[in-house]
């Protein structure tokens, strides 16, 4: 999917109507829109924003909600009685569905009354036009067609404002990141899939009646299984979205305290974040210990079941060897070709000598006895590294449980700093401040209880699922009994094995994008970052949860600056949108806003390979768009602009870049 | 004026044609999401129909081949 153009009328700073033709072209995949701040840049992005979705997300303080969104000279130049109107157009090609034509014009009008007052209209009138054969009718159904495009919950991974890139890593944004890999890969679909097929087999299963007395046990259990599974799932939805909102107001009351006036309390959320950032990285730690401690004791446990057997068969083998009991290894081809030559090794003619020849033809015979000598020798070689393997084994679980220990240690220490911080906070004479305080920490607690909950919920719904599995199956197999239910029994058995598959399906496939995602972010980052003996890897965890480690193992996502978050920001939108295989226009303001002069060639030279499939639409400044970077991507660059703000008479004109 | 069909992530259907090696698990699955894609952000959207109808279409033309 492409935008073919964009066409502004009257719509904040563009008076009259302007028209930006976007490169369509699959080598030229980027549009270069240059602007000074002011020009009207983002306001671009956010007409885009507003005639899709009819919100502008990226607003300025300049041009806050408060301020009409028709232009303020159209608006003044209105006669008295007269009507007047902003209007956006968004045209867009779909190439891979034969460059089917969509068209979506936003409007809102305004009226100015006798006496020179101004009213907006409170609502905006929204049209879909899309092309259906060579016809282009208005479609009805324009939230279905939007989502089909660019679904309002994904669009800030292809519409963004590359200043507020690195806020995405900032905070603990992982359920973002991992609602983002949900969205835009379609995993809602299995998700939504699986429940209503589960619904629809178990009231299948409900037409079966008075089969049998066991048929009626299990239809039993089953009813008071899914009683208890429909509860559990309500519970846990309730307590997730308690979870967020607990979340959010953490969130709330930190930045708040981040911003207060007094320095003290300034300091002490600093330290906090850093503090937080330390026990998160700790936990992390610890969960890999104790994940590697589990996967050492699975991978050895069975040698060391079978140690004992391992070491008294070595020992056997030592012992036959010394005593000349295994017999000889006899290459039973190497006598044969002898035999057949009528020569033995030592040069005597077997064709003559017969006793020669009956030495060889004895060989032969024993030759197939002579085999258990390569088949002790391959035990004695399989067993030998078990042996060794379980030698190390105390001594790395020891260590382990070390490493375990001490980093519990540690964490425990960053706690009781943390319990410090909040103690001083709550100790400041600014009421608002202690009661912020106090408000956290309760909040805090709520948040450890329900992350436990839902946890357990998790966990009670798994276990309830595979006990229905299990019952499911019987029930089948008792079904299989009657005539009268044939047809009822098939259709539980097609609707469970889909359930089966499409659970697999989604769990491989969560952890495929999750795995891919990781390893082009890593890619890009590692690229991108100008810094590169510093850091060494980046990891999404299984709660997409970011990491960032340098070259000492450690996690530093918190010390990334600004300009570094951008580009991991950038980089997992570029991973995001390769591995999803979600095919939308990414149209980006300022995205090299943060980063150093030095670094943005090397960020312009890579970053048109890394989106070379997605038509990229760019918002620059001109210290962005530097000639030294406008050379680096001009093959990859379809069209230029330039916009320019003419102060008089407050209006930005768009021109062609370089006129 | 009807929309034209969605279009399933790739990444699914592929994943749906290498694991499932029975054909009607395997066009039921498809012929569920398909369901699923079209009617997504319906709220409570009236599936039970549909799935029943879907169960017993693949579920006879299973019985009949046998």
């Amino acid at each position: 999917m492409k935008i073919q153009s964009i066409e502004l009328e009257n719509y904040r700073q563009y008076r009259g109507k302007v028209c930006v033709e976007i490169s369509v072209s699959p080598t030229k995949n980027m549009t270069i829109i240059q602007g000074v701040n002011g020009a009207g840049k983002t306001n671009m992005l956010n007409a885009v924003d507003w005639c899709l979705y009819g919100k502008e997300d990226h607003l300025s303080k300049y041009d806050s909600k408060q301020q009409p969104i028709i232009n303020d000279a159209e608006l003044r130049n209105t006669k008295e009685g007269q009507r007047t109107g902003a209007c956006v157009t968004v045209k867009m090609i779909d190439e891979k569905d034969n460059n089917r034509f969509y068209q979506f014009e936003r409007s809102i009008g305004a009226k100015k009354d006798m006496n020179n007052k101004i009213a907006i209209d409170r609502g905006t009138d929204f049209h879909v036009h899309m092309q259906i054969g060579k016809d282009v009718p208005e479609i009805r159904e324009t939230e279905v067609l939007l989502n089909r495009i660019l679904p309002h919950g994904v669009k800030h991974f292809f519409f963004f404002d590359g200043e507020q890139l690195d806020e995405f890593f900032k905070e603990d944004k992982s359920a973002k990141v991992g609602e983002a890999i949900f969205d835009v890969s379609q995993l809602y679909l299995l998700d939504k899939t699986i429940e209503h097929l589960e619904k629809t087999t178990s009231s299948i299963r409900n037409e079966i009646k008075g089969e049998s007395p066991r048929v009626d046990e299990i239809q039993e259990k089953i009813k008071e299984i899914e009683g208890g599974l429909e509860n559990t799932r309500t519970t846990k939805k309730e307590k997730e979205g308690r979870l967020k909102a607990v979340k959010g107001k953490i969130n709330d009351i930190e930045i708040k305290l981040r911003d207060s006036s007094e320095s003290v309390v300034k300091a002490l959320q600093g330290q906090r974040e850093n503090l937080n950032e330390r026990l998160k990285d700790l936990e992390g730690r610890i969960e890999t210990v104790k994940e590697q401690t589990v996967d050492n004791l699975i991978e050895i446990g069975p040698s060391i079941c079978c140690l004992r057997a391992v070491n008294a068969t070595i020992h056997q083998i030592e012992k036959k060897a010394e005593k000349g009991d295994i017999p000889p290894k006899i290459a039973r081809t190497f006598v044969r070709e002898l035999l057949e030559k009528g020569e033995c090794i030592c040069g005597t003619s077997t064709k003559t000598n017969t006793q020669a020849k009956q030495r060889l033809e004895e060989l032969l015979k024993r030759a197939k006895i002579s085999e258990i000598y390569d088949a002790i020798n391959n035990l004695k070689y399989e067993l030998n590294p078990i042996k060794e393997r379980t030698g190390s084994f105390i001594e790395d679980q020891s260590n382990l449980r070390k490493s375990i220990f001490s980093t519990e240690q540690e964490r425990d220490r960053v706690k009781q700093e943390l319990q410090e911080v909040s103690t001083k906070l709550q100790g400041i004479n600014v009421e608002e401040i202690v009661n912020l305080e106090i408000t956290r920490n309760k909040l805090k607690e709520e948040e450890e209880t329900l992350v436990r909950e839902t946890s357990i919920l998790g966990q009670t719904i798994e276990n309830a699922r595979r006990t229905i599995d299990t019952l499911n199956k019987e029930l089948q197999q008792e079904l299989t009994k009657s005539k009268k239910y044939t047809e009822v029994n098939e259709k539980l058995r097609l609707g469970n094995t889909t359930l089966k598959s499409l659970s697999d399906i989604r769990q491989r496939l969560i952890d495929d994008i999750r795995n891919l995602i990781q390893e082009k972010t890593k890619d890009y980052f590692l690229r991108l970052i100008w810094k590169k003996e510093t850091y060494r890897d980046v990891v999404i965890d299984r709660n997409y949860s970011i990491s960032v480690i340098n070259r000492l193992g450690s996690e530093c996502l918190g010390t990334l600056s600004a300009g570094e978050r951008q580009i991991l920001a950038l980089s997992f939108l570029a991973a995001l949108r390769e591995a999803s295989g979600f095919d939308a226009p990414i149209v980006i303001d300022t995205p090299l806003g943060r980063i150093s002069k030095e670094h943005k060639e090397n960020i312009a030279e890579l970053l048109p390979q890394f989106l070379k499939e997605a038509q990229v639409t760019m918002f620059m400044t001109d210290e962005e768009y530097t000639p030294k970077v406008r050379e680096l991507i001009s093959r990859n660059v379809g069209k230029e602009y330039e916009l320019a703000y003419d102060e008089r008479s407050s209006q930005t004109r768009v021109k062609v870049f370089g006129d | 004026m009807s929309i034209p069909r969605l279009q399933i992530n790739k990444k699914i259907l592929n994943e749906i044609d290498k694991q499932i090696d029975e054909e009607s698990v395997r066009e039921l699955s498809k012929a569920l999401l398909q369901f699923e894609l079209e009617n997504w952000r319906i709220e409570y959207p009236r599936y039970t129909d549909f799935f029943e109808k879907q169960l017993t279409i693949y579920c006879r033309r299973k019985l009949q081949k046998q």
